[in-house]
């Protein structure tokens, strides 16, 4: 089994040239009830310019790994490296950039002004800080409603917002967190659009979890299963969808043919760990 | 619609105004209105001129020169008479009542209801309104009112009563007394089988004496007749109420000897004196001339008039009795000087009369001289009654209380310019407690503030300080002042001389809130927006002042709303506790030591509005600080 886990982990990327390493990586929280293993024994390695995908059923501890990843929070054993360094310092670099489920928009902020804080709390200067926000919320279709408060926006309208924000200071991993889960299939799909976009004009090495396996496919070059009790990485799918993908692409027999693929890959390690 | 929710609120305050805020005022209001009118000191006394109808000729119509009356009206068979008012000439108001039915039993008064059951055994009957000395009439007929009641007052111990004759019946209460089983009689000496209890009546303890009735009735208390007999069934009762008049042309031949005439209206009113006999337009004199002694005797009296009906009177008991004298009989005339038979007693008197009304029940008047052929011979009869000073109804005393515990809300409004005109320091006083609440408002705020912060950023204040933060709202602000102000005083800071110590007492009040609220607030922040900003490798300056601020503005708004009617509070205590006059509690404290309702309710106001203003003025704040907040 953790051969497997190995040998695929490999086919992700080399070691050597990977920009996020998770060996044997363990994330016990304790409890009064007995701790809960959150993540058991995860390997992964993510290559530069990678989209990768994490999908499981609830508690496989995708969010956990995305978390131990952006060091909000720290792990219990093994290695992990983001951009070859300890998670705490890639943090305190700004490696990254997070999208929660939720857009997270501080109310009190115009929609620029949600854009520009980070680079604000960078001590980036005004007008530069200005520009950039203009161009990344422009870059989301969104510059026309810069000087409006959060709540006059939509959801995937704040969500959009939210995702110009985590580009703002331009990091090399952007970590996205269930960021469409509430919102419409249509505007989803427009999102899902939208992010492919800015991943290819970026370049930017994106980690996404997700519960749609569709939505995995249709973004990733790679799907990373994961299953529950406890959480672990069961298997990775490599997605070779031609580049750029459109509407059309998930239409096409292949795209069928990975989605089931996918499917039967979680509902073997669905067995495995029942 | 959107202006109706708006308004809602308002109408809500209005709503609560006229359904507390009225009823209770009426309550409280008609309740002292009601005492007032039973005050008798407080009665007034109204007269007119006697009412001199003229124009006698013609039979069914009556006509006055004056005026008659405000209260009154000529009623007939419990109808109101039609009436006109015509000027005459020289700018005389004249009063015209037409279409008279002679036969009708027409009587110029208005009559109080009486309540109580006429079936022949019941002899009890109240009245709302308070004419306890009006007439009262059974059936037409005026009946004769004499009680006496003792002088003892009973105390529990006492059971016997002095009367000054034991005619009549005695009566408890509305309660016919039997004689051997509840009293009995030694002379004029009534004792009762048990003794009475203070306050029989429950009222006032005057009434609860045995009256003796020796008249028709007596008045048991200010609202309640008793009648000796109780009235048959079918007989109609009446209280005059307001004053009664009546004019009549009397019956009897006017040949120039004749000097008996008769009259068929019965007596109206309680004496033959208030009944007035006319010769033409001339009143007689009605009330006599007393005699003078001449020659320093009791025997012999100058007369100022040749003739005239002589009368010897004489008080028994505080009453009048008149004893007609006849010539030759009892006295004998020489030129100017009437000479007695007897000698007067001390308590005698002589007085001489135009006319005497022998008897009312044979309705027979007699003059001391016979009118000339072709006069008019009439009687008048009036009487005023004093009224309450304040109205004759309940509701015009309510309107006309001195003093309104609780006025009705819009007098409240009406008086508002006035009050501002009589009291201009008033402006002077709002702008001062202002000040105050304002100082007081800052200082709480500024504690609140910091006090909430540092609980926030080290934990372990909060769990060693809070239970003192919530400790300090349980002691009475009221006891806080006076050791306060004492400790102050010793670092010469006086309330007069300084805003200090109102800042202190309104801030102690105002600052429990704003920390609570705000700590409340400070830890209200969404966990993932701290993640946020720690993704960003935010220092926790920047959490604090990015975030957590911003996060807690809504919470720190509403505590300062809360906080500034606390801080008005603690202003309008500190100014009442220390008589600082120069705040608007001194204003209210003067108005209450000075028993001034009516400016004590304008101040209550004033305070409201105030508080209401405070709070709004938070609320503006709020929208200009934080816009994005409008959502809300």
């Amino acid at each position: 089994m953790t051969d497997e886990v190995v040998k695929n982990a490999e086919q992700v990327a080399e070691p050597a040239n990977s920009i996020i390493s998770v060996r044997n990586v363990n994330k016990i929280f304790p409890g009064k009830e007995g701790d809960v293993v959150a993540l058991s024994g995860a390997n992964l390695e993510i290559a530069s310019g990678e989209f990768v995908s994490l999908i499981g059923p609830s508690g496989c501890g995708k969010t956990t790994l995305l978390r131990l990843v952006a060091d909000l929070d720290q792990i219990t054993s093994g290695d992990l490296l983001v951009n070859r360094k300890a998670p705490e310092q890639a943090r305190l670099d700004r490696d990254y950039g997070y999208v929660f489920q939720a857009p997270v928009l501080y109310e009190w902020r115009t929609v620029i002004k949600n854009v520009e804080l980070p680079l604000e709390i960078m001590g980036t200067p005004a007008s530069q800080r200005k520009q950039t926000a203009v161009r990344l919320l422009e870059l989301v279709g969104l510059g026309q409603f810069k000087e409006h408060y959060p709540w006059q926006l939509s959801g995937g309208m704040q969500q959009r917002v939210s995702i110009a924000r985590a580009l703002s200071f331009s990091p090399s991993i952007l970590l996205m967190d269930e960021p469409f889960g509430a919102l419409d299939e249509i505007t989803r799909e427009q999102m899902q659009q939208e992010v492919l976009r800015l991943w290819r004009e970026t370049q930017t090495t994106t980690v996404f979890v997700t519960h749609s396996i569709s939505e995995a496919v249709f973004l990733s070059t790679h799907v990373v299963m994961m299953s529950a009790r406890p959480g672990r990485i069961t298997e990775i799918i490599d997605i070779d969808l031609p580049q750029p993908r459109t509407a059309e692409t998930r239409e096409t027999e292949r795209f069928y043919e990975l989605v089931n693929e996918v499917r039967e890959a979680l509902r073997r390690s669905e067995q495995a760990s029942g | 619609m959107k202006f109706l929710q708006k308004a809602l609120p308002v109408l809500v305050a209005l709503a609560f105004v006229v359904v507390i805020g009225y009823p209770t005022a009426l309550l409280i209001g008609l309740n002292k209105a009601q005492s007032d009118m039973k005050d008798r000191s407080r009665w007034e006394q109204r007269s007119v001129t006697p009412l001199a109808p003229i124009d006698l000729g013609n039979a069914d119509q009556l006509t006055f020169l004056q005026p008659i009356h405000n209260t009154g009206l000529l009623v007939s068979e419990n109808q109101p008479l039609p009436l006109s008012v015509i000027l005459g000439k020289d700018g005389e108001q004249k009063i015209v009542y037409t279409n008279l039915n002679t036969d009708s039993n027409v009587s110029l008064f208005t009559s109080a209801p009486l309540e109580g059951n006429v079936d022949g055994q019941n002899r009890v009957f109240r009245t709302n309104q308070i004419f306890s000395d009006s007439p009262l009439y059974l059936n037409g007929r005026l009946l004769n009112l004499h009680f006496e009641k003792p002088e003892e007052k009973p105390d529990g111990v006492i059971t016997e009563f002095n009367f000054s004759s034991s005619d009549g019946v005695f009566i408890l209460n509305g309660e016919l007394l039997v004689e051997g089983e509840d009293y009995q009689l030694d002379g004029n000496l009534l004792m009762m089988a048990e003794p009475l209890p203070l306050w029989t009546s429950g009222q006032e303890p005057d009434w609860g004496r045995p009256l003796r009735v020796s008249g028709d009735y007596a008045w048991a208390d200010s609202q309640t007749i008793v009648l000796r007999d109780p009235p048959p069934v079918g007989t109609r009762l009446e209280l005059a109420a307001s004053f009664v008049a009546w004019a009549e042309q009397l019956d009897g031949a006017v040949d120039g000897s004749n000097r008996t005439f008769h009259f068929a209206q019965p007596r109206l009113v309680s004496t033959d004196r208030d009944r007035v006999v006319y010769v033409n337009d001339q009143p007689l004199n009605n009330s006599g001339t007393r005699l003078r002694n001449v020659n320093d005797n009791e025997l012999q009296f100058g007369l100022p008039k040749l003739e005239g009906i002589i009368v010897m009177e004489e008080r028994i008991e505080r009453v009048l009795h008149q004893t007609q004298l006849f010539p030759d009989d009892d006295y004998t005339i020489e030129e100017n000087t009437l000479t007695l038979v007897n000698a007067l007693e001390k308590n005698q008197s002589l007085r001489q009369y135009d006319y005497l009304i022998l008897d009312s029940e044979f309705s027979r008047i007699v003059l001391a001289e016979a009118p000339f052929t072709e006069s008019v011979v009439w009687t008048s009869q009036y009487k005023v009654y004093d009224r309450p000073g304040c109205g004759l109804t309940v509701f015009k005393c309510f309107e006309t209380l001195p003093q309104h515990p609780m006025p009705l809300p819009h007098w409240i409004i009406e008086s508002l310019p006035g009050f501002f005109v009589n009291n201009p320091e008033v402006f002077g006083q709002i702008g001062y407690t202002t000040f105050g609440s304002l100082a007081a408002l800052l200082m709480g705020g500024v504690v609140g503030l910091l006090l909430a912060s540092l609980f926030v950023v080290i934990r372990p204040l909060e769990r060693a300080f809070l239970p003192w933060v919530v400790a300090s709202q349980t002691v009475p602000i009221i006891a806080l002042v006076p050791v306060l102000m004492l400790i102050l005083s010793q670092f010469g800071i006086t309330i007069q001389a300084s805003i200090l110590p109102t800042a202190i007492i309104g801030g102690y009040l105002s600052f429990f809130p704003i920390t609570i609220g705000t700590t409340k607030g400070l830890r209200s922040v969404d966990p993932l927006s701290i993640d946020l900003m720690h993704s960003y490798a935010a220092n926790k300056w920047q959490i604090f002042f990015k975030v957590r601020f911003y996060a807690a503005l809504p919470f720190v708004f509403s505590s300062f709303k809360i906080g500034a009617a606390a801080a008005l509070v603690g202003a309008l205590i500190s100014e009442t506790e220390t008589s600082n006059a120069s705040g608007l509690g001194f204003a209210i404290l003067g108005r209450v030591q000075a028993g001034n309702v009516a400016d004590l309710w304008i101040l209550f106001l004033i305070s409201v509005l105030m508080g209401i203003l405070f709070v709004s003025a938070v609320g503006w704040a709020e929208r200009f600080l934080a816009p994005w907040m409008r959502k809300v």
